[in-house]
């Protein structure tokens, strides 16, 4: 299944913020798990990837509110995170 | 020493942790646990333990954590710390001490087949806050403090190996006791209690030094949180009164600031585990309105020096050790209040009096290119002296092809290769000039800050890789 939009654009905010020079953002599943299995990242990955989206979205990503593992493990868990709380 | 030494040496009425649920999900506010109430979670527990010698030690709140392991101790077990929480790594243990089991706090795999026991239902189904008041204070008059046997082995903390196999270290309690006597001195400011917040775990001995001991010995109460969002760290700041103490490395320091968060007033951080640059030194200090002492230590004897690092680049030795330069690159250190016979250092190490010396680099690190000699750390630190430059690494890579050795920098910047190299060139002899360098988006640092040659290697593969694709 192609990927919407707005994965498209979290895709790129990864592949660009983490250089992952082997994957295109196009490539990605939206369900395929991002740490672990999968594309295997790790914690530090993580706090790169929530500086790009503080950065991009204005959305601090923190683990008290919201169980963050939940928020971190797909594409799609991680897009309806950072728009639950662009609006909130 | 005596023969035996209390397990807390603090009065029973002070704050010991500042208790934040370890699961997400389950909205409770944090409450602080006195020492009474600690000892007594920790003689509930240890009569609860499974049946073994050894206890893995995986818990990841560090409230659990400190309960398990001086539970553990109370049993006359001792605790294993590995360096990660892999499937493979619990295999690997239990296969090497017969008789062990895993303690941890629900969210992990356990290896089939090895005991486990889940420390935070444990914790929360006795909960000590349940009970009203008065019963409270019947717990806090009964309670008698354990005294341990100085010779017991209380853990075996783990190397992560960046340097090699994941190397042993033992820990008699008398050791442990003895060290963060002296560690306190230097790691804590002259207040009557501190508040600390660690973004380390506890099985890495940076952590276990810190937010492990120094509450069994000192007046510090430590949060259980190990946060690593730069949010969750502002959050769980907020939570704690002052004066506050934050424990971290460099790799956490860097990002917390670039959050551009606001952070509330911090007395002192303590930063350890891979070496500070100045200029980050410097704004962490502005940003938290406080002091950044940076700590140098090596596994087997722990915290051994601090300097400030905003203002020098000079480290002091800690009492109780006894650091000989033989010369050769090569310093022992003798660490009276442990088992240990005296440690040869990694690092090349410069005196400048009795007390204080300059790091100059690994061991490992030093180069000899055309009979000059050169040390893999100092190219380092020019390259991270540059400006836009954020993060470098340096090391020799054996062509296979030609069998010559070459200098290859890794280096995260905002910066174009030819000025980096321009740069370099301003301080350095040519044949110290990295003959490749590679921009990365960032170096496979692990949590702690370490960088294992392996990965660095596998890093520069790919690259290489990609540039004969094209």
């Amino acid at each position: 299944m192609p990927l919407t939009l707005i994965q498209q654009e979290m895709a790129e905010l990864i592949v660009e913020s983490l250089n992952l020079e082997d994957i295109e953002p196009s490539e990605m599943q939206a369900d395929e798990h991002l740490f672990g299995e999968g594309l295997g990242l790790d914690s530090i990955d993580a706090l790169e990837i929530a500086l790009a989206i503080s950065q991009k979205y204005g959305v601090q990503m923190q683990a008290e509110n919201d169980s963050v593992r939940e928020a971190f493990s797909t594409l799609t868990s991680l897009c309806e995170f950072v728009e639950t709380h662009k609006t909130a | 020493m005596p023969s035996q030494i209390p397990l807390l040496l603090r009065p029973l009425s002070e704050a010991f942790c500042v208790f934040t649920h370890p699961d997400a999900l389950v909205a409770s506010p944090s409450k602080i646990v006195s020492c009474a109430e600690f000892i007594s979670d920790v003689q509930r527990l240890s009569s609860q333990l499974p049946e073994g010698s050894y206890a893995i030690n995986l818990c990841s709140d560090r409230y659990a954590f400190l309960v398990a392991f001086c539970a553990v101790i109370v049993r006359g077990s001792t605790n294993l710390l590995p360096p990660n929480k892999n499937t493979a790594t619990q295999s690997l243990l239990t296969e090497q001490y017969s008789t062990s089991y895993v303690v941890h706090n629900g969210d992990m795999l356990v290896v089939d087949d090895v005991e486990h026991i889940n420390v935070a239902s444990f914790l929360l189904a006795t909960n000590l806050s349940e009970c009203d008041d008065e019963a409270r204070v019947t717990i806090k008059e009964s309670i008698q403090v354990p005294a341990i046997s100085v010779d017991h082995l209380a853990a075996i903390s783990f190397t992560s190996g960046s340097t090699g196999r994941s190397q042993p270290n033992h820990k008699t309690w008398g050791s442990i006791v003895r060290g963060s006597a002296i560690n306190g001195q230097y790691f804590l400011p002259k207040k009557s209690l501190v508040y600390v917040l660690a973004t380390v775990p506890a099985q890495h001995m940076w952590g276990l030094e810190t937010s492990v001991y120094l509450p069994l010995f000192s007046s510090v109460c430590v949060s259980s949180a190990q946060p690593l969002f730069a949010q969750d760290i502002v959050n769980h700041l907020h939570r704690l009164p002052e004066p506050r103490l934050l424990i971290s490395t460099p790799v956490h320091l860097r990002y917390l600031l670039s959050s551009e968060l606001v952070l509330p007033q911090i007395d002192r951080v303590l930063c350890a585990t891979s070496p500070l640059a100045q200029a980050l030194a410097c704004q962490i200090e502005i940003a938290c309105c406080g002091e950044l002492m940076e700590i140098y230590g090596c596994s087997e004897i722990g915290s051994m020096a601090y300097r400030r690092t905003a203002t020098t680049e000079y480290w002091t030795v800690f009492d109780g050790l006894e650091f000989n330069v033989l010369g050769q690159g090569e310093t022992r250190v003798v660490a009276k209040h442990l088992p240990v016979s005296d440690i040869v250092l990694q690092d090349r190490l410069s005196f400048i009096d009795t007390t204080r010396f300059q790091l100059l680099g690994r061991n490992s690190d030093a180069i000899n290119i055309a009979g000059k000699r050169g040390s893999i750390a100092e190219i380092t630190n020019l390259l991270l002296a540059i400006d836009h430059v954020q993060d470098a690494a340096v090391l020799i890579v054996n062509n296979r092809s030609t069998d010559i050795e070459r200098l290859v920098a890794v280096v995260v910047a905002d910066a174009e290769k030819n000025v980096i190299i321009a740069a370099l060139r301003e301080h350095l002899d040519p044949v110290f000039i990295p003959k490749s360098l590679y921009l990365v988006g960032r170096l496979p640092r692990e949590t702690s800050g370490k960088l294992p040659r392996k990965v660095l290697l596998e890093v520069i593969e790919q690259h290489t890789n990609k540039l004969s694709e094209r």
